[in-house]
């Protein structure tokens, strides 16, 4: 076994890297109630991705360039055409659907390192993978403990933290930069169609038991980290798909959560009217 | 500052071009307690967004602490609303967020403390203070969630009271609420204006949530100002009638103003 975890080294690593990375940013994406963002993200940077392939551009930039276009351009886009948020960004996904696709059917065969950007593969992560996916990692947390305070008021609400003189516009944008570069640095371990998950699961799987915010931060990294590496352990033992397994993993941990919630049913019997 | 704290000179504003108040000329004097009311869409909140710069100024002019707020960027934006105490609808808040109503009270100082600095042991005597104040500190670590929606409302005015603001500007506070809580936000809201001498602006479309401290009104409809001054002087059946489109009838108690509509 300890054999096995030497040989698998970068993928641990990956793994859990990706489980911190993703869960993390993960709760600032569904506190700003636009989980929809994470599905924009992970597209746009696979479709980044697979221009950059077809192009024979370094991936990485690409990807983390066509995510950071992407997210720049729901604010205008929703305030340009008094739209809901969600809407615009359903615009931007399917524009960058489409990106991908053509993409897919321009790039001749062999199309396995392209399938690679969709579906992710873990076990192929070098060392190369693994040092950037922990920085990446180690400057979403730096930033989180660096602007906490300004975080949790623009998550809690944007309206409260522009009203106290915070620039949520800033930290807002701040945060979307880092699920995107988040998303980029993962896209080849994870893959664009399952990275939505890793992103979400865990957040909403956190809400379920969390209080505090930095509860809820510590509790979704951890089932990310947990989806991750149960994931990584059911690929290895039954020879399942692994990025399927992972996703697999993290909507059973979300499951469990609700079930478990102390919120639920009680929630109603704890609020006070004094 | 002598000056009021803000004033308003044929202040037009709107939202892209779409023009949302029009021409409304009115201010708030130091320690004053003004009451802005309406029916729905008459413009109101669109007025107390346009003072904190969430909506754009299409014509007119207006100053906000002394400043002239047509040119700001939105770095003097942050800085002018510091100084400014603001409780938006419920609506624009996730009541389920979590956070502990300690921890929003502390919100109220997180602009002062300056970006990337942490809060220091001042900020939490003034949260801890602010709470004392509306007799709040024993919620201090029950989860926000977990309070009802009039204890949630206290608790922002408490974060309000931590960011010793010098006007403080209250969205439909007691909109949603039953008839204890808005009894309670009314008196305790009267208190902070006698107590606080920070100006205070209310917007509402119910009157009878003016606590008597509020002793100007100005009534918004259509998108224009119909009529502003001290609250005697505004609140005639004959302007309400115009401004409800029906003909009403005023009744006060313990200086409260309530309207009903006439029934022949």
């Amino acid at each position: 076994m300890i054999e096995t975890a030497l040989i698998l080294r970068e993928t641990i690593l990956a793994a859990v890297f990706a489980g911190i990375g993703c869960s993390v940013v993960g709760v600032f994406i569904f506190c700003l109630r636009i989980p929809f963002v994470g599905v924009l993200i992970s597209h746009a940077a696979m479709a980044g991705a697979i221009l950059a392939q077809f192009l024979h551009w370094p991936e990485l930039p690409a990807a983390l360039g066509m995510a950071l276009f992407s997210v720049f351009f729901v604010g205008p886009l929703a305030d340009r055409t008094d739209m809901d948020v969600n809407v615009s960004l359903s615009i931007l996904f399917s524009l960058m659907m489409g990106i991908a696709f053509l993409g897919i059917g321009l790039i001749p065969e062999p199309r396995t390192p392209m399938l690679t950007l969709l579906w992710g593969n873990i076990l192929l992560a070098t060392a190369g993978d693994v040092l950037v996916m922990g920085t990446v990692t180690l400057l979403v947390l730096g930033c989180l403990r660096a602007g906490y305070k300004e975080i949790k008021t623009v998550l809690f609400s944007r309206t409260v933290a522009a009203a106290v003189g915070v620039r949520e516009d800033l930290v807002f944008y701040a945060l979307l930069v880092l699920s995107g570069a988040v998303v980029s640095v993962n896209l080849n371990s994870i893959g664009g169609l399952m990275l939505y998950s890793l992103l979400i699961n865990p957040a909403a799987g956190a809400y379920q038991l969390a209080y505090r915010l930095r509860s809820m931060i510590l509790i979704a990294a951890l089932l990310g980290v947990g989806a991750a590496l149960l994931g990584l352990l059911c690929s290895y033992f039954w020879a399942l798909p692994t990025g399927a397994s992972i996703v697999i993993c993290s909507s059973l941990e979300f499951a469990l959560c609700a079930l478990l919630s102390p919120k639920r049913g009680r929630f109603r019997q704890e609020r006070t009217d004094s | 500052m002598n000056g009021p704290l803000f004033s308003a000179r044929d202040l037009t504003v709107g939202h892209h071009r779409t023009v949302l108040l029009r021409n409304v000329t009115l201010e708030l004097p130091r320690g004053g307690f003004l009451g802005i009311v309406g029916p729905n869409g008459a413009g109101k909140s669109s007025l107390l967004m346009a003072l904190l710069g969430f909506r754009g100024i299409l014509g007119g002019a207006a100053e906000v602490l002394g400043r002239d707020i047509r040119d700001l960027d939105r770095g003097d934006w942050a800085g002018l609303r510091k100084r400014i105490g603001y409780l938006p609808q419920r609506s624009q808040v996730d009541p389920y967020f979590p956070v502990t109503a300690g921890e929003v009270v502390l919100m109220g100082r997180v602009g002062h403390a300056g970006f990337l600095r942490s809060l220091d042991d001042s900020d939490r005597r003034k949260a801890e203070s602010a709470l004392r104040s509306l007799g709040m500190e024993s919620f201090r670590d029950r989860p926000f969630g977990h309070l009802s929606g009039g204890e949630q409302q206290k608790i922002h005015l408490a974060r309000i009271l931590a960011q010793e603001p010098e006007m403080i500007l209250l969205d439909e506070p007691m909109a949603g609420l039953d008839l204890k809580w808005q009894e309670r936000l009314g008196s305790l809201i009267g208190d902070i204006a006698r107590e606080r001498g920070a100006g205070i602006v209310i917007v509402t479309h119910e009157l009878q949530h003016l606590p008597p401290a509020c002793d100007r009104v100005a009534l918004l409809g259509r998108g224009r100002l119909l009529a502003a001054g001290g609250r005697e002087e505004v609140l005639r059946e004959d302007i309400l009638s115009e401004l409800y489109e029906c003909r009403v009838r005023r009744i006060v108690e313990d200086g409260r103003t309530y309207l009903s509509p006439w029934i022949q």
